[in-house]
């Protein structure tokens, strides 16, 4: 059985939406949600349109949702496989917070992505080294992989 | 509605390339993705270590593993590469027999690549197979 809170949240997500994210509850597991996140402008991320996964285990919200991107993107924080590190998703994890908030940080985290404690250490690399470079490959995999 | 509870498909295979990558469970057994950057998560590869005591002993059988786009709910198709004389692996190609082997044949959607590789080295020692006349170490399909 849906949850109260589980069922409060999908509804705000639909009646309430986040501007830039779409999620929507699979039609077979109210826990599982296909998220989609556009781009935020001023960023090489701008035009594409980035499809996640969100995944809220039975321990929900005593455990953080799980969330994978499901679109390649070159991105410090974000690693080949999809995998996400964001404090909020690991230890900085609290019960009040909500999916709303972690699809927030998500989009935050493509507007500002934090070159100290990155995933994939060779995409950080160039973001330091070489900027430039690396937000022109950002947006080459943004045309390449996010562009429906 | 399956109670909301049973994990998609993206999900229960990130957990368990987790659970492999970190060699949480069965040390005899072994399994990560083909290629490292598959976001698919479907092709995958297998190793177990022949139990002792039996003709595998010590041995290394290598597989390979497909999740579908209906894993859990369907069993991945598993197949040896190593060649192995087992009754539920058919002989000139390395299939597994599904209705030979149980894990495959009643598939479960809480099972795992881990229990299909440990099933399949149970199947090993089992009286039946252990002391079966083996191929030559190292032969491949």
């Amino acid at each position: 059985m849906i949850t109260p809170r589980i069922k409060k949240e999908t509804e705000r997500l639909s009646t309430d939406p986040i501007v830039g994210i779409y999620a929507t509850p699979d039609e077979t597991n109210f826990r599982h949600f296909h998220v989609q996140i556009s781009g935020p402008a001023d960023t090489p991320y701008n035009g594409g349109l980035f499809k996640a996964e969100l995944f809220l285990p039975d321990e929900y919200p005593m455990v953080p949702p799980k969330v994978l991107f499901r679109t390649k993107i070159f991105h410090p924080n974000i690693d080949k496989l999809g995998r996400i590190c964001l404090d909020i998703l690991k230890k900085n994890w609290s019960p009040a917070l909500q999916i709303r908030a972690v699809l927030v940080s998500i989009q935050s985290l493509l507007s500002d992505a934090n070159l100290d404690d990155p995933l994939d250490e060779e995409v950080a690399e160039l973001f330091k080294t070489d900027p430039e470079a690396a937000e022109e490959k950002a947006r080459q995999w943004t045309l390449d992989y996010a562009n429906e | 509605m399956e109670g909301g509870s049973s994990m998609p498909r993206t999900f229960k295979l990130y957990d368990e390339l987790e659970k492999g990558e970190k060699g949480l469970g069965d040390q005899s057994v072994s399994y990560g993705l083909d290629d490292p950057n598959d976001q698919t998560f479907t092709n995958w590869n297998g190793t177990i270590v022949g139990p002792a005591n039996t003709n595998f002993d010590s041995r290394i059988f290598f597989l390979t593993i497909i999740c579908g786009e209906d894993y859990p709910n369907s069993p991945p198709i598993v197949k040896f590469t190593s060649k192995i004389n087992l009754d539920c692996v058919d002989s000139t190609n390395g299939n597994i027999i599904d209705s030979k082997f149980d894990i495959i044949g009643n598939w479960d959607s809480s099972y795992s690549m881990e229990a299909v590789l440990i099933g399949l080295k149970d199947k090993m020692a089992s009286s039946t197979n252990k002391s079966k006349p083996q191929p030559a170490d190292g032969e491949m399909f």
